[in-house]
């Protein structure tokens, strides 16, 4: 299973992820989601007007691709935890040799997911309660 | 195969049964025993093309079942039915009728029958079988992009049964890996239609 041949269906899927994911940092970083009014919004602040927790995302890329890690803090506090999580998740879905193996067999377990979500909802509340 | 006998009645074979009968750890099945002749048991020797289909009903009973290597505890089998039941010749077969036997011989058949009995046997279990299907996609980065980036709570469903993917195929329990990856996958798929159509009416309700 670690060295599996790319078949050709895979090879395009995996270009257009890349492209798809290159756009979107180049719409980003040259439109601020702050001004924009086409950028997606938040269905939960939509429909209950509170902010979920993972509002003020696209804001937060927006201000990262430009430099300003501290200003994106400011506008999603949750990333500290999300970004880390994200970037164990891509290694373990694209390393094949053992070391992904070890990420998806220790580290990506039920429990990580478990205690993912739990964070997911504390700070949904925290950051409701305190306005954050 | 018409000579079929107990092994303990091979001339051959008897000492060996006999005395491997006193100590084999399956030992307390005997009491079972007796009651195989309702379990369709005494075909299997002369019916080897229905056996492997019998064999997992009887899994999941696992080793309690129906004292198999009493039953035909060897007998001529070594040469007819070689690949017939692991625990033919009882003394060698014991100990690959565990964790072995379903290893071997079950892995085609979990596809087809009941998926339970598959989480008894702990991990390892597929490893190293050349018949191992494609380790399924646990959409997890898809996931977490979903949930962080795009807003969107379903996400955080998602993000379970994704997280639940790895840790299923590595105790061998593949349809529930193959089924914790439908699931985060449709609910990738049914976060992101809420978020589109939320934002479309939305869109609209703006220009109007």
């Amino acid at each position: 299973m670690a060295s599996t041949s790319t078949s050709k269906p895979t090879q395009i899927r995996t270009i257009l992820i890349l492209l798809a994911g290159l756009i979107a940092i180049v719409v980003y970083y040259t439109f601020s989601p702050e001004g924009s009014w086409w950028f997606p919004k938040c269905p939960v602040k939509l429909l209950t007007g509170l902010d979920c927790p993972g509002c003020g995302g696209q804001r937060a890329f927006h201000a990262a691709l430009h430099g300003h890690f501290a200003e994106a803090l400011h506008y999603n506090l949750f990333y500290i935890v999300g970004i880390p999580f994200l970037m164990i998740a891509l290694a373990g879905a694209l390393l094949k040799g053992p070391v992904g193996q070890w990420i998806n067999r220790h580290l990506l377990t039920p429990a990580a997911g478990w205690v993912f979500v739990a964070l997911y909802f504390i700070w949904f509340a925290v950051r409701n309660i305190w306005n954050l | 195969m018409p000579n079929w006998v107990k092994a303990g009645q091979v001339p051959e074979l008897a000492g060996l049964f006999g005395a491997n009968a006193a100590t084999q750890p399956i030992h307390p099945q005997q009491p079972y025993a007796p009651a195989q002749g309702t379990q369709g048991n005494p075909t299997q020797p002369i019916n080897p093309g229905a056996q492997p289909y019998g064999q997992p009903q009887q899994r999941p009973g696992g080793f309690r079942p129906y004292g198999q290597p009493q039953q035909h505890p060897g007998g001529p089998q070594p040469y007819g039915q070689p690949q017939q039941r692991p625990g033919g010749p009882q003394p060698y077969g014991q100990p690959q009728q565990r964790p072995g036997g379903p290893q071997t011989y079950g892995q085609p058949q979990q596809y087809g029958q009941a998926y339970g009995p598959q989480q008894q046997y702990g991990p390892g279990q597929g490893f190293g079988n050349p018949g191992q299907p494609i380790k399924p996609d646990n959409y997890l980065v898809w996931s977490i992009l979903i949930t962080l980036f795009c807003c969107l709570i379903g996400g955080i469903v998602a993000i379970v049964y994704s997280s639940k993917v790895n840790s299923c195929w590595d105790k061998g329990d593949y349809q529930g890996a193959y089924e914790n990856s439908k699931n985060a996958k449709t609910w990738c798929i049914v976060s992101v239609c809420i978020g589109l159509v939320t934002n479309v009416v939305y869109g609209l309700m703006m220009f109007m």
